[in-house]
C-alpha cells in the first residue's frame, strides 16, 4: 500500500464521516449502510481473487453463515436459538464464518478456475438448499424474523447514525486490513500462488495451507459484512444466501473492479444505487434488465470495472499537455533531462 | 566417509504400462558437478520431478546428504536445501524481480506468514537486490517479471534458485532456448557457483555441457547408459550411438 493510498483512504474516510451532516436515515441506512455490509462481502471475494486467483462462488454462503449464527444468538420474533450477550454473539458469528471459510478452501484446495467456481457454487446451492428446508434451526423459508439488534449504552445499534459509523469504521478497517495485506509476505505468497502455484511450492510454500488460511480470512470479511446485512434487515432467510444473492455479489465485485480492493464498496454502492432507484425510473420488473446492462456496459468498456476506469483516467489526466504544463512541470522537466543524460 | 549429496537406488517410475524410469541408480558427490545427457523422452526430466518431490516414484528411493527423501512433500524439500529450476521457466509474472527474489529466500526459510507489509528498504529485500545483482538483474530488480526477455527470465529463474541458498541445485535445462548471444553469459554464471552447492544439470548441448561437468551421466530410455568423466563419455561408443543415431554397428 503507497503512501498516496493511504492518504486516499484517510480522505475517503474522512469525507463519508460527515455524511450524516447532510443525509437523511434514508441515505445513511438503506444507502450508504447497505452499500458497506454489502461491500465487505464483495470485498471477501476480492481479496481471494485479487490475491489468490481464486474465484469463489461461496463467498455469500459465508456471509449468510455468520449472519444465521447472530441471528439465532440474538432475540427474535419466532423464538428460534439462544440469546447470548452481543459480543458472544459478533465473536461466534465471525468465528463460524471463518472456519466455513476454511472448509471451502479445504474443499477446493486441488480446484483452478471454472472447476473451483462450479464445486463452490454446488457448495452455496447445498447449503441454501438446507436452510430453505431445515425447520429445527434455520426455520425453513420463512427463516429468522424480528431479529432483535443489541443496544449498547441504552442506544440500538441500528440507529442509523450509529450503524451508518459502525459499518463505515468496519469497512475501512477491512479494506485497510486488505490493502496492507497485499504487500506483506502472507499476501505475496497468495500472488505467487496465483501466478505459479507449482514453483511457489517448490520454493517451500505449503500451498494447501495458505489456500486455506485465504479462505478463513475471507470467511471473516464475509462475516462482518453477513452480521450488518442481517442488522440492516432485521433478518435472514434462505433467499439471502441464494442463487440471485450470490450473483448480486459478483457482480457488484466485477462492476466495482476486480484488481483492486476498494472496487468492493464502488461496485456495492453502485449496484444498491440502481437496486434502490431503477424501479421508480424504469419499472420494478425491469430493475434486472437495467442491472444487467450495467454489467455488459462495464465489462465492455472497462474490464478492470469503476476501480480500473478511474484509475484509466488518472493516468490519462497525468499524460496530458494541460497536466504537464501547469501541475506537473517540474517533476516532468527533470525526469526528461534525466533521460536525455 | 561422508554422505553422497544425492544418492538414487532402484528408482523406477510408471505411467501405466509405459516405465518413464526403468531403474536408475546415481550418486552424486558433496560439490561435484553432474550434468545429464540423453535425447528427448530418456527421462531427465520425470527424474527431476520425482528427486523434487513433484512426483511420488513407483519404487526405489531418493536421499538427499542421506536422508530418506521418502514421501516428503515438494515444499519440504525446499526447506532441507532442494532447489530446482524448470525447462520452461516458472517466475511469479505479476511480480517484480525483487519479489521474486525475496519470495525464494522467504520459502527457504519457513517463514511465511507474516501479515504486516515489508518494506523495500528492510534487510530481506535488500539481500534481494543483491540476489539480484549476482545474476546480472541489479538494475531490474523493480520491474514487474511480465516484461523480461525470455534471456532474463533464465536468470532471474537461477537467482531464486540461489536465494533460496540450496545444498543441492537442480537446472534443467538452464540454456534452452537462449540466442548464441545470451548463451556465455548463463555458462558463466554457472561456472561461478560457488562449490558448496552441489549441481545436477540436464543439457542438451555437448559444448556446455562437457564445459561445466565433472562427471557425465547418459539416460537413454529410463535408463543411465553411460557414467564417468566429459572425455570418457565423448568417446564412448554408447553415447556416440545415441548422439550420432549409429544404430547400425
Amino acid at each position: 500500500m503507497t503512501r498516496q493510498e493511504q492518504i486516499a483512504l484517510a480522505v475517503a474516510v474522512l469525507a463519508l464521516a460527515l455524511v450524516p451532516v447532510v443525509a437523511d436515515d434514508f441515505w445513511l441506512v438503506q444507502i450508504f449502510g447497505q452499500s458497506f455490509a454489502l461491500g465487505l462481502v464483495a470485498l471477501s471475494l476480492n481479496f481471494l481473487s485479487g490475491y489468490g486467483g481464486f474465484v469463489s462462488m461461496a463467498q455469500t454462503t459465508l456471509a449468510g453463515c455468520a449472519g444465521y449464527m447472530v441471528a439465532l444468538t440474538s432475540v427474535n420474533a419466532v423464538g428460534k436459538g439462544v440469546p447470548l450477550h452481543p459480543v458472544a454473539s459478533i465473536g461466534l458469528a465471525l468465528g463460524v464464518s471463518a472456519l466455513a471459510g476454511a472448509f471451502v478452501g479445504w474443499i477446493s484446495v486441488r480446484l483452478h478456475g471454472v472447476y473451483m467456481l462450479m464445486l463452490t457454487l454446488a457448495l452455496a446451492m447445498g447449503f441454501f438448499f438446507f436452510a430453505q428446508q431445515n425447520v429445527e434451526l434455520f426455520n425453513a423459508f420463512d427463516g429468522i424474523r424480528g431479529v432483535v439488534v443489541p443496544n449498547v449504552a441504552g442506544v440500538s445499534l441500528r440507529s442509523p447514525k450509529i450503524f451508518f459509523y459502525m459499518s463505515l469504521v468496519c469497512s475501512a478497517a477491512a479494506l485497510f486490513a486488505v490493502m496492507i495485506t497485499g504487500r506483506s509476505p502472507f499476501g505475496l505468497v497468495l500472488k505467487a500462488l496465483r501466478d505459479h502455484p507449482r514453483k511457489a511450492a517448490a520454493l517451500g510454500f505449503d500451498v494447501a495451507a495458505h489456500r486455506i488460511a485465504a479462505f478463513a480470512g475471507s470467511g471473516l470479511l464475509a462475516g462482518c459484512g453477513g452480521i450488518f446485512y442481517t442488522w440492516f434487515n432485521q433478518r435472514i432467510s434462505a433467499s439471502t444466501v441464494g442463487l440471485g444473492m450470490i450473483n448480486s455479489v459478483l457482480i457488484m465485485a466485477i462492476i466495482g473492479g476486480l484488481r483492486s480492493p476498494i472496487g468492493a464498496f464502488t461496485g456495492a454502492f453502485a449496484y444498491v444505487l440502481i437496486n434502490t432507484f431503477a424501479s421508480g425510473l424504469v419499472g420494478a420488473e425491469r430493475v434486472n434488465t437495467l442491472v444487467g446492462s450495467a454489467f455488459v456496459a462495464v465489462v465492455l468498456a472497462s474490464p478492470d470495472g469503476i476501480a480500473g476506469a478511474a484509475k484509466y483516467v488518472r493516468s490519462r489526466v497525468r499524460q496530458s499537455s494541460l497536466f504537464e504544463r501547469f501541475v506537473a512541470q517540474p517533476a516532468s522537466g527533470s525526469a526528461r533531462s534525466a533521460v536525455n543524460e | 566417509m561422508s554422505d553422497p549429496a544425492l544418492s538414487i537406488e532402484g528408482l523406477g517410475v510408471s505411467f501405466g504400462a509405459l516405465q518413464a524410469l526403468e531403474s536408475i541408480d546415481m550418486s552424486v558427490e558433496p560439490g561435484e558437478r553432474r550434468v545429464l545427457l540423453g535425447t528427448n523422452g530418456a527421462g531427465k526430466t520425470t527424474l527431476f520431478n520425482v528427486i523434487a518431490g513433484d512426483l511420488s516414484p513407483t519404487r526405489g528411493k531418493v536421499a538427499l546428504f542421506g536422508r530418506d527423501l521418502g514421501s516428503i512433500p515438494a515444499f519440504r524439500r525446499a526447506r532441507v536445501g532442494l532447489a530446482r529450476t524448470y525447462q520452461s521457466s516458472a517466475v511469479f509474472e505479476s511480480q517484480s524481480v525483487r519479489d521474486n527474489l525475496y519470495l525464494a529466500a522467504l520459502g527457504a526459510r519457513g517463514r511465511q506468514w507474516g501479515p504486516l507489509p515489508v518494506d523495500d528498504l528492510s534487510e530481506p529485500m535488500q539481500q534481494a537486490a543483491v540476489d539480484a545483482a549476482r545474476v546480472g538483474l541489479a538494475n531490474l530488480v523493480d520491474r514487474c517479471v511480465a516484461t523480461l526477455s525470455h534471456g532474463q527470465r533464465r536468470q532471474l529463474e537461477i537467482g531464486m534458485a540461489l536465494a533460496q541458498r540450496p545444498r543441492l541445485l537442480l537446472l534443467d535445462e538452464p540454456a534452452a532456448g537462449l540466442s548464441p548471444g545470451e548463451r556465455p553469459l548463463l555458462i558463466e554464471l554457472v561456472l561461478a557457483l560457488p562449490r558448496d552447492i552441489t549441481l545436477v544439470m540436464i543439457e542438451h548441448d555437448m559444448d556446455v555441457a562437457l564445459l561445466v561437468a565433472d562427471r557425465v551421466s547418459v539416460m537413454k530410455n529410463g535408463r543411465v547408459v553411460a557414467n564417468g568423466s566429459p572425455a570418457d563419455v565423448r568417446v564412448d561408443p554408447a553415447v556416440r550411438a545415441i548422439y550420432l543415431g549409429g544404430e547400425h554397428a
